[in-house]
Order: structure tokens, then sequence, then C-alpha cells
């Protein structure tokens, strides 16, 4: 429609043949499309430029230094990039990364698509109050998530405590000081609060697949399973491509909830990528090199991003 | 429709390689200034004169005691000198480290900042030029004899920014204390039939009786990798020599890390001896300071390392604890890693060099360690000061600031010998008390953070 408005000559006109094929515009005419489309979108580029863009790029030129914020910068080239992959705690933390998009994105994603499909289709008794329940994280700020888990996982805390409560006083351990514990203890975390998201997001997207689909399945003689994976799984691909998105970035970009228990310990068994980022930037001054971190993560992400959506494009 | 997001995309990725061209005639901190310059022409010590001037001052004292101090004493100063008002804004510790270049390569900086000592922070303002060599108004206001030396040096760096400890006046300290004391709790000291430990072998005697009595010797939570480091150098500085200490520190006379000399072999050693004798926190590895600490509050341990002023003590619950400062092994004075509650240093862009200099002389003043006792946080500079005697705690606290400075016996924090060291110490200690590593192996790693920064130095 819009067609014909940005362009009243030939909508006055009224031929049909103008209409089918607006390619044949003339040379004049076909220029003032975009430029007006940017000049609506000018307020909103330019704030994306001051904010994202530009500090995007003076991220990209610092992680070419080497500097410490404060005196002369010297050019270090691709230096600060080789060092990240030759850096034996910079190879640890990727791993610890890859370890998080398991509890951060896979983990929420298997149960979110459980409660969904188990709640979503009918009327359950309490299920919106169990949804905003298990939304609940989403709204809590990352610092107050992150002392309540610290209590949680103290060794006299309330998972030691239930342990001990019920004779398994031998499974008690102090979580997040043990080698073997502290990464998966901060992925329950994450899963925890990233199961809320993904339980939603799912469930509205359940709702909005048409209930006629279900129809055809039970008529072929299909079962719950079969209908889960012919209709609704297929149904939820544009869902499952945000919550892939968002629990995905989420868990390259964790920092919150590991700064603020273990620091990255013990040792180094907890840290991440965002982790050494800030200790570079603010405690060791080596803002080049926290940089070039950044960046890195920043086209990890954003290749990803592309390779979900492109997964989850409609191909029919 | 995949050909025009082609397009889109080539133009997203041109626009940052064009903006790159276009920054690419800059190089960071280009126009951060030269190497520092002295204070103009003689130094203003009488404020009344200096005409009406509103002083700019950043610090980190946003709460508590720390911000009651800080207002008392901008409102002495203030009623003293009317010409001189002061605008103060408080950030968080955290905000202020990440912004402080920031502020002060902007135009209009604070004239008084919180610049932290050692390298992270204000070694590198001095490089950068960015702080104003204080030594003419050290010299106008006798800094240099009202203040302890091992003091002061925690704030003198050479004028090119290559040596620390020694050199010119870059900030100055204030008459608040942050040290790192052994707390005791007397009820849990009297019950094992012990009195106050005074030397150094009475205290790890102490230890050992209180964990044969079932007793946590020392309440200690690690899981935020802080912890250990309050009792790590207060070994170290019972077990090596104050001078070899501070010269390790400030990187001078070519101390290593690793010689027995420093203590910190010996400490490092001890952590584990002691982690492994059970005389820490049950689980201190995934024990939050924070708790660990309420812990000894709580009576449930003998002793706490921790700074002076930071346990959670509710009105009233003090009487019960004491504080030393933790012996010395030789019987030497014992020697307490301290430094003032913060280092005010004065922006070089500040137009007021002259009025910014007579708020540190008087935030340094006997009359701020004064308003420091009445408030009760512990005082430094002025060893003549007694508390009231009323909270015994207070009491303990003021004498040891007293004690320190009187005998000219702190030495700064470890981990201002280089900017990562603390990061390097922290992670290998506890890789160490969980049994990963060797003792052997937290020093050398400790060596070569410390050897490497020193070769970036000498460049």
């Amino acid at each position: 429609m819009s067609r014909l408005v940005e362009n009243p000559t030939k909508a006055a006109g009224g031929t049909a043949k103008a209409r089918v094929s607006p390619r044949r515009r003339r040379p004049g005419q076909r220029h003032r499309r975009p430029w007006l489309g940017l000049l609506y979108l000018a307020p909103g580029l330019v704030v994306y430029a001051v904010v994202v863009l530009v500090p995007a790029v003076q991220g990209a030129w610092l992680s070419l230094f080497h500097w410490d914020g404060v005196t002369q910068a010297t050019w270090a080239g691709f230096e600060n990039y080789t060092n990240f992959f030759r850096d034996p705690t910079l190879r640890q933390a990727v791993t610890h990364t890859l370890y998080f998009i398991l509890f951060f994105s896979v983990l929420p994603i298997a149960l979110g698509l459980l409660s969904a499909a188990l709640s979503a289709r009918r009327q359950v008794r309490g299920g919106g109050v169990f949804r905003a329940l298990v939304f609940l994280p989403q709204m809590l700020t990352p610092a107050v998530v992150a002392v309540v888990w610290k209590r949680i996982y103290a060794p006299d805390g309330p998972i030691n405590d239930a342990l001990r409560a019920v004779g398994l006083g031998q499974l008690a351990h102090g979580w997040l000081g043990e080698y073997t514990w502290a990464l998966p203890a901060l992925g329950i975390a994450g899963t925890w609060g990233a199961f809320g998201l993904c339980t939603v997001l799912f469930t509205s997207g359940m709702q909005a697949i048409p209930g006629e689909l279900y129809d055809a399945v039970r008529v072929d003689g299909g079962g719950a399973v079969r209908e889960f994976f012919t209709v609704t799984l297929p149904g939820l691909r544009g869902s499952m491509s945000v919550v892939l998105t968002l629990t995905v970035l989420a868990a390259i970009r964790v920092f919150d909830i590991v700064w603020l228990t273990t620091k990255g310990g013990p040792g180094i068994s907890t840290i991440t990528p965002t982790i050494v980022l800030y200790q570079r930037a603010f405690a060791n001054p080596d803002v080049g090199a926290a940089a070039s971190i950044g960046i890195i993560l920043a086209v990890v992400s954003l290749l990803a991003t592309m390779v979900i959506v492109k997964l989850s494009e409609d191909k029919s | 429709m995949p050909r025009r997001r082609l397009s889109v995309t080539a133009g997203v990725a041109a626009l940052p390689i064009a903006a790159l061209l276009a920054l690419s005639a800059c190089t960071p901190g280009a126009s951060g200034g030269s190497t520092s310059q002295a204070t103009a022409g003689p130094v203003t010590t009488d404020p009344a004169k200096l005409g009406t001037v509103q002083l700019q001052v950043l610090d980190y004292f946003t709460g508590g005691a720390d911000d009651a101090w800080m207002k008392a004493v901008v409102n002495a100063f203030h009623a003293k000198y009317p010409n001189i008002t002061i605008n103060r804004t408080s950030l968080s510790w955290g905000d202020v480290m990440q912004a402080l270049p920031l502020k002060l390569k902007s135009n209009n900086p604070p004239d008084i900042v919180p610049a932290n000592n050692g390298w992270q922070s204000l070694g590198t303002l001095v490089q950068g030029g960015l702080v104003l060599n204080l030594d003419s108004a050290a010299q106008a206001y006798g800094w240099r004899d009202k203040v302890p030396t091992s003091i002061l040096q925690e704030h003198e760096f050479s004028t090119d920014g290559k040596q620390m400890g020694t050199g010119a006046v870059f900030g100055m300290p204030v008459a608040r204390s942050s040290m790192i004391e052994v707390y005791y709790n007397r009820n849990l000291l009297r019950q094992l039939g012990l009195s106050v430990p005074t030397t150094y072998s009475a205290f790890t005697d102490a230890l050992a009786k209180a964990k044969a009595a079932q007793l946590t010797p020392i309440a200690l939570g690690n899981v935020e990798q802080v912890g250990i480091t309050e009792p790590l150098y207060s070994v170290m500085n019972a077990l090596g020599q104050q001078q070899k200490i501070s010269d390790l520190i400030y990187s001078q006379g070519n101390v290593s890390i690793a010689d027995q000399a420093t203590g910190f072999p010996q400490a490092i050693s001890t952590m584990k001896d002691w982690a492994d004798k059970g005389y820490f926190t049950k689980q201190f590895g995934a024990v939050a300071g924070q708790d660990a600490a309420q812990q000894f509050v709580d009576g449930k341990a003998l002793f706490h390392f921790d700074y002076s002023g930071s346990l959670p003590l509710k009105p009233g619950q003090s009487g019960n604890f004491g504080s030393f400062v933790l012996p010395r092994s030789d019987g030497g004075a014992p020697v307490a890693t301290t430094s003032s509650a913060t280092n005010f240093s004065v922006s070089s862009k500040s137009k007021h060099a002259d009025a910014a200099a007579a708020f540190l002389n008087f935030a340094a003043s006997p009359d701020a360690a004064q308003l420091a006792v009445n408030l009760g946080v512990a005082p430094l500079l002025d060893p003549s000061l007694k508390a009231d005697g009323k909270d015994p705690l207070f009491a303990d606290d003021v004498n040891n600031a007293g004690q320190i400075s009187s005998k000219n016996s702190s030495v700064p924090y470890l981990d201002w010998a280089t900017p990562t060291l603390l990061t390097t110490i922290q992670t290998k200690v506890q890789d160490l008390l969980a049994g990963k590593t060797s003792a052997q192996d937290v020093v050398s790693a400790a060596k070569t953070d410390d050897d490497s920064f020193k070769a970036k130095l000498a460049k």
C-alpha cells in the first residue's frame, strides 16, 4: 500500500500497469524513497550511531594499541588478538563459555519446551501463577540474584542443610569453593534465570499455532509426542530463534553472577572472557587487550546470531 | 531478498572501516600531556588570602562513618575558611576507578581526586601528567616532617613516573587509617586461659590451643578470593623485614618477592600450613568474606584478620572484641600493612591548586584526626590521640594506628607492586590451598609477575 501513497501521481492516474511494475518509474523518483525513509529513521540512527557504532569503532581502534588508559599508547597491530589466542587463561575462559551455553541456553530451552508443552494448550490450574513464578528471575537485578545464589550455595546454606536433613550429609559441598562444582553451580543459577523466559516465549508461541493442525495429527492417529514433533516444534521456529539468540548471547556475556560470587575462582575455574575483559580494562589497565576481548566477543556474538537466524529461516 | 540483505551487510561493514580510517590520525592517550610539571610559584599557605574559591572534590566515601567523617572535615574547613566552598561528589570505589582517567582528562576535572596508591591508578596518572607534583606545597606546609615517612612514601613517585615510594609528593594521606589488624574475641581468649599474644609464637600457640578446644581459630571466607590476602600480608609482615617489604613493593634495591627477607615465601607456606591444620573456617574456600566476618562477630571464632573498622558490629556489640597488630617473629615493633583511608591528589588542570593543597593539609591535620576519633573511625597521623575508652575495641584500633605512626612501622599493600600481582596471588593461593599446586609454584608465579613488570618499568 505504501507504494500508492508515496507515488500519488500514479495512484491518481490509476493505471493498472503502473501499479504492477513500480520498477519502471522514472529515475528521479527512485531516489526519493530511501532518503525519505532515512529521514524518518534519523533520530534513531543518530542515537544508535553515537551510543553504539562510534564506541564500537573506537573499541576496535583501541584494540590495536597497547594502552594503560592514560599515557601515550603504542601501536600493537594485531598483537592483542594473537595474545588472546595464546593466553591459557583466556583459553580456559572460552571453554567455560561453551559450558555456559549448555546451562544458559540448551538446558533452559529443553526445560522451557517441556513446561510449555505441558501447559500451553490446556487449562492447567495455576498455570498463570506458575509462569509468573518462573519468569520472576528475569525481573530481578543480577546483583540480587548473585547474592541469593551465594547464600544458597554457602557451606551452611539451604542446599547443604537440606542434604543433611535427609541424611545425605556426605553429599554436602562447599559448592562455589570447589573446582569440580563451582562452574556447574553457577551454570544451574543461569538455567534457573533463563528457564522462565523460555517457558513464557514458548507458551505464547504455542498458543499462536492453529488448533486445526493438532486436529489433523489426531485424525492421522498421532499422539501427544507426535503432535509435539510434527506441529509444535516446527511452529515454534520463530520463538526458537528469539530464545536461542537471547540465551546464547547471555551465555557469551556472563559476567555479573561470576564477578559477584567467585570472581572467576577458585583459581580460574569459573573465569569467563568478560571477567578477563573487566580485569584488563579496570584492574590492570591494559585497555587494548580488554578492547580486543570485547571485539572478539562482539564478532562471535554477531556470527552466532547470524547462524541462528539462518538456521531458523522458514525455507518453505 | 538475499541480494538486498547482502548490500545492507556490506554497508554496515563499510561504516566502521570508513570511521576507522577517519580515526587513524589519532593515537589513544596522545593528548594526555607531558610528564609532570611542578606547581608554579610560591604556595600561599594562608587559605584566607585566596579569595572566593569553589573546590570540586571527588571521593569514594559514599556512606556510613566514611561519609560522616568527610562531611565533618569539609564543614570544619569551610567554617575555618569561609571563602573556600567545597563541593563533594561521592561515587562508589568501582565507579571512581573506572572513570578517573577520563575525568582527569576532561576540560573541567575535579580539583581533588582519590587516585588509589600504587601503579594501578596514581602511578599511571603521574606518568600521564594528570596529577600535580605537590612538592612545593609539601615544603611550604612541612608535610615531610609532619607525616611519618613510611606513610608519605606511599604517595611519592619520581617525576617521570618510573619509580614509586621516592621522589616527589603526588598526593596526600588523610588523617584516617586503613590498616590490616588481627581482631580477637575476649571471652574465647579468656576461656582458653590465654592473654593477648605479644609474640608471634604466642599467637601460633593460641591457634593450636583453639583448634584443640574445637574452636575455629581464624574466621576466614575466601570465595571472592579476597579474604586470604589479609592474613597473608600480616604473616608476611611478621616474618619478613619491613625495609625489604617496602623495597619490594616500591621496586627498589633489587629485592625479589622470592627472597626470604620479604617474608613472602614463608607467609605462603604458612597459609598452606594453617589451612591443612584446620585453623581457618571450615570450607573457607566456599565461604563469603562477609559471612566469615559475621561468624567472628557471632562469637564462633577466636581471631579474624580484617581492615580497621570493617567488622559488621551492631552498636554495643564491640565490648567483647579487641584488636592488635600481629607481633613479629623477631620481636621487633609490629609492622602493619597500612595506608591512609584514601589518597588525595590534585588535578594538574586545577585552577585552585593552592586552595586544594590547603584542604589536603587540613584533611591530614590533627583536627581531622580528632574528628575521626569523635566519630569512632580509626585515625592516622596523630599518635598522641587516645579514644575515650568507652569502646575497648575502638581504643585498641586508635592505639594500633598511633603505634604505627610513632614507630614509623607501616608497609604499603603488596598488590601495589604490580598492577596484576593481586590477581596472580589470589588465584594461585586458591590453587595452593586446594592442593592443586605447591607453595613453590605460587612464589615463582608471583616472581614472574613482579619481574616482568619491573622489566617493563625499566624500559
